[in-house]
């Protein structure tokens, strides 16, 4: 190990005896528990504060989703505790494992089409039998396309320069994006998937003009959509394009995707500064769909004011700092690209979904991670917390040695 | 900033071998970079959102918060308010508005989840619940399945709470029935059907707004409410809450109409209509029934009917429209729409051939109030009114004698009496005139009045102006009477009897009212009280006198030569006697108009009257237009239904009989069984036979001091001195009127009731003397 004294000079000079005491043996970074606990106890609130109106008029019972939600935290933190002490590093150890996780990533979504549940118009769920809880595939795919990239890049760290590695790299994650996209018509869990594969490359490539060049193509792709729309008269032609007219142009479009993102802004501007107060959202009644999950930090705008949804992103930028912190004290690249691909998640979800809140891109269903409702959501974001703390344990682990 | 792993040492050893070579970058320091661009990008983004966050909120705050208020003011719930009810005198409804539902189905709710779990339990309760033709299953799951994102579908409309009870108690039980509510509506109901259909009106749809014709249209800002709202708003503390403003129903008119009066009145007409229904002709048994019945010293119409009528709750159905004339539209060469009621009655079969257009044309017909909105040439009953202006005007004096030779040369013209094919009625007394209805005698006292006097009299009568009865559709007749410039000598002669000049019933019966009850001309009225939702009375409508027509003695002779039309003194030759109802006695006039084009054998048969002769209580008019018989000119086809009724109406007023009963005549009353009529009012009243025997003896009124102290006020007992013919209390002396009872003052006696009361009436004679 001596050679890593030369390298990590300033780290040495950061984590002083104190901190290094600090640290349990369980492996827990204090920090982010705290911010978890925080992210799970708001949510609840804000589930219970957004969905009661909704759940007493479909289910005559104001804690319908938070009983729900609450029990879904439950697992998901056993879950987070069980990865924890899961040792993760022995997905290497299996060359067949990491194929098997990817067949999980492109195939579960297939199995909505069998025992699938469909609500609002897609099938995205599968009943776990006798539970009365229902299971999100494609969250499935996303912890799972995270566990493989991480072994995939690990692997392929160092040719990822050569051409044929690199397209396979970026072609790899695709099956189950399209899967995901065709069966279950879920577009963000899609762009989700692909964004943090993406990311994961990145941060392990050492280049960086290809990924200047892949965005800027993506980017110009993605102006001349946006100015075709602009200048075309396609109401309807098509329901992404409709999606994308109706971002543009919100006030304007009268299909149901501008109504919610014109219903988002207006309660945004409703809430104001301070807001209007806990539990007094007025747009949740009605006007806002599934104001509990794709929709609640319109919701939390509405009822905390930017005052509070700042407050919310702050508590996101801290959580994604301490895994910032954590992923930098990683000392194997295995490691290193399970944080990253979780971090990645989080960041994607979390932009992503206040983008749509505040129409700052085209409507797609994406949850707030941690906050809105959803179990499938929730158990596999604390998985993937559980393994990031198992990757805190293992620095650990080697700082003490 | 990294942390090398044993990978990466190796890696470090290499560059480290070749040092020379191009730098290298290690993987740690890879990974170090990369994750402060990540961070960096992840802060920059979030700040941009935050930064996008506080631009709106900024910009569009405000406006974004208003239009969330609005969207909820969207989302309260309209509470319909209750139009008023229209009420008989005696407070029985006419009109009324009963709550009704509409269902309304929301397919998003029923399809929350694929599984159906909603909406077969639904379906399945509104088939169990409501009878097939009320609501259609089928036609719901077509349009749910086919319309997933639909929330508001009317299925039915105006169903009783009867109707829903059961569906309501069904959705209390089963919590899986979801997305069928109900809205409330009011629907206008009239329980009594068609009576008094055209004096009401309807209201569009029957919905509870949009009165048309009769007291619907004329109320309807009176009728009509505010709707209520249940909605919410922000108190001060910028918090929702939820609040009801009620609706405020509409005000309740209490109409002057005695639903029994009318019963009996329509009962009669459509009694007639089918005596006499495809006799001569097809179709109705006369073009058009009308009769007005009228509180003869208020103007109140206790009565008012025509036949064809319709069912207000149904006034689309074409049932009765079959049987009335056709009337046909067409377009005139100049381009403008043009109708002309054709001779030929609507059949069956015209009314299948009959385009929308059409139908429309001939409803409006049917929906006309005949006796405001319909002109007709009075005839003969204008005579009273031409006697009574030349009486007033100074023109004659009631002693005159005319002769009639059953013709008279006007202008050139040979107009003739009704006498005319008998060689005349001979020497004809003013009252005679009226009595045998002499138009010779007429045309000479018309000649006697002049034209000009002639023409301000019809202005006094009110012809040519409106009534303002308040009532919608009221002809104008403006153009339809002369003013004396333009008047020849025929046409005050034919003007003198009715004929050449049009009228409506109201205008009559209104003046007619004025002649006999002492020259005061009340506006006529339908609506003597409105009252609010809570009974509270909100306007009283009194009794309008509009002016004096004529003096009371003038009044007087008008009594003396109508009644002789009907009773005994005016002879054989008396026109009217066949509307005397039994054991009553009556005055009144025959009218016999000849309709255009003249030679058609088509007469306005009519009878207008007033009962008790003695002490003038109601008046009444009956125009029958064009009966379907053979010969027309007879007025005992007006003069039978204003017997019946009469027969019914003055016993249910409490009015007692007077005359003297024939066998005959009590053999017919027993048969009518008007013991029911007494009931109608709930008042308990002696019985027929009881009254007869009390008058059918005379002289027991004054030898019988019990009970017929009760039912004749004292003054009718004392004996009439036959030198005044003042009746005369036998104890003091003091005179009384013999038939008003009035206490004759001897002061103002003497002064002479023959000077004008109304100053007006008599300034205006004087002008338009001098103006010649």
């Amino acid at each position: 190990m001596a050679n890593t004294q030369e390298t990590t000079a300033d780290n040495v000079r950061k984590f002083t005896k104190q901190q290094i005491r600090r640290v349990s043996k369980m492996g827990f970074d204090w920090n982010m528990v705290l911010i978890l606990i925080f992210m799970l106890g708001f949510g609840l609130i804000m589930v219970y504060s957004a969905s009661s109106y909704v759940a007493v008029r479909d289910f005559k019972d104001p804690t319908h989703y938070l009983t729900r939600q609450a029990i879904a935290d439950i697992v998901g933190i056993v879950g987070a505790v069980a990865f924890m002490f899961f040792p993760y590093r022995i997905i290497n150890k299996f060359p067949l494992l990491p194929w098997i996780i990817y067949a999980v990533a492109v195939l579960l979504p297939l199995l909505t089409i069998p025992f699938g549940i469909s609500s609002h118009n897609a099938s995205r769920w599968i009943e776990i039998p006798g539970t009365g809880f229902n299971l999100q595939p494609a969250e499935v795919s996303k912890l799972a396309m995270i566990v493989f990239m991480a072994v995939w890049l690990n692997a392929h760290k160092n040719n990822l320069s050569d051409w044929k590695i690199f397209g396979i790299t970026l072609a790899l994650p695709l099956p189950a994006c399209i899967i995901i996209r065709a069966v279950t018509d879920n577009l963000s869990s899609a762009i989700i998937i692909y964004a943090i594969s993406f990311i994961m490359t990145f941060m392990v490539s050492k280049d960086y003009l290809r990924f200047l060049v892949v965005i800027g193509v993506v980017g110009i792709v993605g102006i001349i959509i946006i100015l075709y729309v602009q200048h075309a008269d396609i109401t309807d032609s098509g329901f992404r394009l409709a999606r994308i007219y109706a971002w543009l142009h919100p006030e304007n479009s009268s299909d149901t995707t501008a109504h919610q993102a014109i219903q988002s802004l207006y309660a945004i501007g409703n809430g104001g500064v301070w807001g209007r107060g806990l539990g007094q959202s007025i747009q949740k009644m009605s006007n806002l769909p599934e104001p509990h999950n794709d929709m609640i930090f319109s919701v939390i705008c509405e009822e905390l004011g930017i005052v509070g949804a700042i407050t919310v992103i702050i508590m996101f930028i801290l959580l994604i700092s301490r895994m910032y912190l954590i992923a930098s004290k990683t000392q194997d690249t295995f490691s290193y690209m399970l944080v990253v691909g979780v971090m990645a998640h989080v960041m994607v979800q979390v932009v992503m979904h206040i983008a749509v809140a505040t129409n700052s891109m085209p409507n797609t269903g994406v949850s707030l991670p941690f906050v809105s409702y959803g179990g499938s959501s929730v158990c596999f974001l604390m998985a993937e917390m559980g393994i990031v703390f198992a990757v805190n344990r293992s620095n650990r682990a080697e700082v003490r040695k | 900033m990294a942390i090398g792993n044993m990978e990466d040492n190796k890696e470090l050893q290499k560059r480290k071998r070749f040092q020379s070579g191009r730098p290298q970058i290690t993987n740690g320091q890879n990974r170090a970079t990369k994750l402060v661009i990540l961070l960096v990008i992840t802060i920059l983004l979030l700040t941009a959102l935050t930064i996008r966050l506080i631009y709106i909120v900024k910009e569009h705050g405000t406006e974004y918060q208003k239009a969330v208020l609005q969207n909820q003011s969207y989302d309260s719930v309209i509470l319909p308010f209750k139009r008023g009810d229209i009420l008989d005198a005696n407070g029985s409804i006419l009109a009324t508005s009963e709550k009704v539902y509409n269902m309304v189905i929301d397919a998003s709710v029923m399809l929350t989840y694929t599984d159906h779990r909603y909406l077969d339990p639904t379906l399945k309760a509104l088939a169990e619940c409501f009878p097939a033709d009320l609501v259609d299953v089928d036609a719901i799951r077509y349009y749910v399945t086919n319309n997933e994102n639909s929330r508001y579908y009317v299925v039915a409309r105006r169903l009783s709470y009867s109707d829903i009870s059961a569906f309501l108690a069904a959705k209390e039980e089963n919590d899986y029935i979801k997305g069928v509510f109900f809205e409330e509506e009011y629907k206008r109901v009239y329980p009594n059907g068609s009576l008094a259909s055209t004096v009401l009106g309807f209201t569009r749809k029957n919905s509870n707004a949009e009165g048309q014709y009769g007291l619907e249209e004329y109320y309807d800002t009176i009728l009509t409410g505010t709707d209520g709202r249940e909605y919410g708003y922000q108190n001060d503390d910028e918090t929702l809450e939820r609040t009801v403003k009620a609706a405020v129903d509409g005000y309740t008119l209490h109409s002057t109409i005695d639903a029994n009066i009318q019963k009996i009145v329509e009962k009669y007409l459509r009694e007639f209509n089918e005596e006499y229904k495809n006799n001569v002709r097809t179709g109705n048994g006369a073009e058009n029934l009308a009769c007005v019945v009228m509180d003869i010293n208020s103007g109140e119409v206790l009565a008012m009917a025509n036949y064809p009528d319709y069912d207000p709750n149904n006034y689309k159905s074409v049932g009765p429209l079959i049987g009335t004339q056709y009337i046909q539209a067409f377009t005139n060469p100049a381009g403008y729409i043009e109708y002309e009621t054709t001779k030929d009655p609507i059949t069956e079969e015209s009314l299948r051939s009959m385009g929308d257009e059409q139908l429309n044309v001939n409803f409006s017909a049917l929906w006309k109030n005949y006796c405001i909105s319909n002109t007709y040439e009075p005839g003969s009953t204008a005579k009273p009114f031409t006697v009574a202006a030349a009486l007033e005007s100074g023109a004659i004096t009631g002693n005159e004698v005319y002769t009639c030779n059953g013709y008279m040369e006007v202008g050139g013209h040979k107009i003739k009496c009704h006498t005319y094919a008998s060689g005349g009625d001979g020497a004809v007394s003013v009252q005679d005139s009226i009595a045998w209805s002499c138009n010779v005698a007429l045309m000479k006292i018309g000649q006697a009045m002049g034209k000009d006097r002639f023409c301000q009299f019809q202005k006094v009568f009110n012809f040519g102006l409106k009534t303002n009865i308040d009532l919608a559709g009221e002809a104008r007749t403006a153009s339809l009477v002369y003013n004396s410039k333009d008047m020849l000598p025929s046409d005050l002669a034919t003007n003198t009897f009715g004929q050449n000049f049009n009228v409506t019933m109201i205008q009559m019966i209104s003046g007619f009212c004025s002649l006999i009850n002492g020259g005061y001309y009340y506006e006529p009225h339908m609506v003597n009280k409105i009252t609010n939702a809570n009974g509270a009375t909100i306007e009283n409508i009194e009794p309008r006198i509009l002016k004096q027509v004529i003096s009371e003695s003038t009044s007087e002779k008008m009594r003396q030569y109508t009644r002789a039309t009907v009773m005994e003194e005016g002879g054989d030759r008396r026109t009217g006697k066949t509307a005397r109802p039994a054991g009553y006695a009556i005055g009144g006039k025959t009218g016999t108009a000849e309709t255009l084009p003249r030679g058609n054998k088509e007469y306005v048969v009519s009878f207008m009257g007033y009962a008790p002769a003695d002490d003038p209580q109601i008046a009444i008019y009956v125009v029958v237009d064009r009966p379907n018989v053979a010969k027309q000119d007879d007025a005992k086809f007006a003069t039978g239904i204003v017997r019946n009724v009469l027969t019914e109406t003055l016993p249910y007023l409490g009015i007692y009989m007077t005359e003297e009963l024939s066998e005959k005549e009590i053999a017919e009353l027993d048969a009518k069984q008007l013991e029911n009529t007494y009931n109608y009012n709930g008042i308990i009243q002696n019985s027929e036979e009881e009254k007869e025997e009390e008058f059918v003896t005379e002289g027991s009124i004054i030898d019988n001091t019990g009970e017929s102290a009760n039912i004749y006020p004292k003054w009718m007992t004392y004996p009439i001195d036959p030198a005044t013919g003042y009746r005369v209390n036998p104890d003091n002396g003091e005179k009384y009127y013999a038939d008003t009872g009035e206490l004759v003052d001897d002061v103002n006696e003497s002064m002479g009731t023959d000077v004008p009361v109304n100053g007006n009436l008599s300034t205006a004679q004087r002008q338009d003397t001098t103006g010649h």
